[in-house]
C-alpha cells in the first residue's frame, strides 16, 4: 500500500468528510499520538495511521476528550489492542494443540469465565 | 433508515445543544475503536453520525424538517477504521506484542515469551505441567505465629510448607514446581495449598488482632491489678484499672499477629468478664445487703432495656 505524505494524509482524509488542519495532524506526530515514517524530513503515514488521526480527531471533536486525556485514552487502546494480538496469537496456538489438551484447556477456561 | 431525531433519541424541538450533547453522548458509546469487535456499534455509529451531520447545520435540519431531504442524503464515503487496522495486525508499532508488559502473566508459561519460545519449534511441544491443589488444617497459634508443615502429596512425596505468620482462612500458599511434571522438557506445574485454621480455645481473631476474653474476680475488678494474660506469644503482665467492669477492653499493643499486606503487627484485645465467687460467701452477701441499701444503681436502664 502506498504511503501518503502530510498533505496527502490531510487530502484523503477531507475526502472522507472528516475536517482536518495541517497543523493539527503535525501537531499530533510532536506528541507522538501519531509514528508516521519519517524519512528525509518527510512524513510518510500508512493507512493505520490514517485511520488513527481520524480517530484522534473524532475523541477532540465528536466527544470532547480534551487533549490532556487524549494520550491517556490512546495508550489504554494500545493495550487493549495490543493484548487482542495476542489473545489472538493465543486462540491460533490452542487451535493447534492435540485434541484433548485443547478440550481441557477450553473446559478450564468456560469454567474460570463461567459459561 | 428510520427519523434522524429518533436515530439520536431527542425530540424535533430539541436545541442545537441538546443534539450536541445526544450525539457526544451516543459517539462514546458507539464508536467503533472503542468497541473492537463489536460488530453491531459500526452501522449504529454511521447512522449516528449521519443524523448528526443533517441536524447539527440549521440550514441541512431545516429542509429536512420540511422535507426536502429524506434520511438518507448526503451518504459519506466509507472509510476504514482504526480498529480494522490494529486488530490485522498493523499498527504493531504502537501496540506491539512487549513481553515485558505482559511478564507478570506470561512469565511461569514457557519460561516466558520471547525466551525460548521458539526453541521448542519441531520437536516435542512443550507443556507446562498441571497444577495440583490441596488443603492442610492447621492450628490457630501455626497460623497466627507462622510454621512449618509437612504435607503429603499426592504422588506419595512429602514436603514442607511454610506456613508464614499471619495466614488467613483459606488463603492459597503456591508451592513452585510441585504440581505435575512438564512435558518435552517444560516445567512442572504448581501445587496450590489452600489452609484451614482450627479455631482455638480461647483466642479469636479479626485480621491481624486478636481478641480474647478475660475472667477477672471481683476485687480485681473493683481495685484494680496486675495480673498475667495469655498472649500468642507467651503471657505478658498487664494492669487491670480500679473500677474496670465486664466489658471493659483493654488492648495489648503489638501482640497480634502480622498484617500480610503491611507486615505490621495488629494488637491483642482483652475483654474483661467479671466473675463472682463460685461458691456464695455468707460475708459478701452481708456486705451487700449494707451496701446495696444506700447504692443502688440500675444498669438496665442505663443500657436502655428499660
Amino acid at each position: 500500500m502506498a504511503l501518503l505524505s502530510l498533505v496527502e494524509v490531510v487530502t484523503a482524509i477531507r475526502d472522507e468528510g472528516i475536517e482536518i488542519q495541517q497543523t493539527e495532524v503535525e501537531g499530533f506526530v510532536q506528541q507522538d499520538w501519531v509514528i508516521p515514517l519519517h524519512e528525509e524530513g518527510a512524513y510518510f503515514f500508512d493507512e493505520a495511521d490514517k485511520a488513527r488521526i481520524e480517530l484522534i480527531i473524532e475523541l477532540r471533536r465528536d466527544m470532547a476528550i480534551n487533549d490532556e486525556a487524549v494520550p491517556v485514552i490512546l495508550n489504554l487502546l494500545d493495550q487493549l489492542y495490543g493484548l487482542r494480538r495476542t489473545l489472538g496469537e493465543i486462540r491460533d496456538a490452542v487451535r493447534e494443540l492435540p485434541p484433548d489438551w485443547r478440550s481441557a484447556f477450553e473446559k478450564r477456561l468456560s469454567n474460570s469465565l463461567g459459561e | 433508515m428510520s427519523d434522524l431525531y429518533s436515530t439520536l433519541g431527542v425530540s424535533r424541538t430539541a436545541t442545537a445543544d441538546e443534539l450536541k450533547r445526544a450525539y457526544r453522548k451516543l459517539a462514546k458509546e458507539l464508536h467503533p475503536d472503542l468497541n473492537p469487535g463489536d460488530k453491531t456499534v459500526e452501522q449504529r455509529f454511521k447512522e449516528v453520525n449521519q443524523a448528526y451531520s443533517v441536524l447539527s447545520d440549521p440550514e441541512t435540519r431545516k429542509r429536512y424538517d420540511a422535507g426536502e431531504i429524506d434520511s438518507s442524503g448526503q451518504e459519506r464515503p466509507s472509510r476504514g477504521f482504526y480498529r480494522s487496522y490494529a486488530d490485522a495486525g498493523m499498527g504493531g508499532k504502537y501496540h506491539g506484542f512487549d513481553a515485558e508488559a505482559a511478564e507478570d502473566i506470561f512469565s511461569d508459561l514457557f519460561g516466558g515469551f520471547g525466551r525460548g519460545r521458539r526453541a521448542g519449534a519441531g520437536r516435542t511441544p512443550r507443556q507446562r505441567g498441571a497444577d495440583v491443589s490441596y488443603t492442610v488444617r492447621i492450628d490457630f497459634l501455626e497460623a497466627v505465629n507462622g510454621a512449618r508443615k509437612r504435607i503429603q502429596l499426592a504422588d506419595g512425596k512429602t514436603v514442607d510448607v511454610n506456613i508464614p505468620a499471619g495466614t488467613r482462612e483459606a488463603q492459597t500458599l503456591r508451592l513452585k514446581g510441585q504440581g505435575l511434571p512438564g512435558l518435552g522438557g517444560a516445567d512442572a506445574g504448581d501445587a496450590y495449598v489452600e489452609v484451614h485454621i482450627e479455631p482455638h480455645r480461647f483466642f479469636t481473631r479479626k485480621d491481624s488482632d486478636i481478641h480474647l476474653e478475660l475472667p477477672v474476680s471481683l476485687q480485681e475488678a473493683v481495685l484494680g491489678a496486675s495480673i498475667s494474660v495469655p498472649t500468642v506469644s507467651g503471657p505478658v503482665s498487664m494492669k487491670v484499672p480500679a473500677g474496670a467492669n465486664s466489658g471493659t477492653t483493654l488492648r495489648l499493643k503489638g501482640r497480634g499477629t502480622v498484617d500480610q499486606k503491611t507486615g505490621e503487627r495488629g494488637d491483642q484485645y482483652v475483654k474483661l468478664k467479671v466473675v463472682l465467687p463460685e461458691k456464695p460467701d455468707a460475708e459478701l452477701t452481708r456486705f451487700m445487703e449494707s451496701w446495696g441499701k444506700d447504692h443502688a444503681y440500675d444498669p438496665r436502664k442505663k443500657a436502655g432495656l428499660l
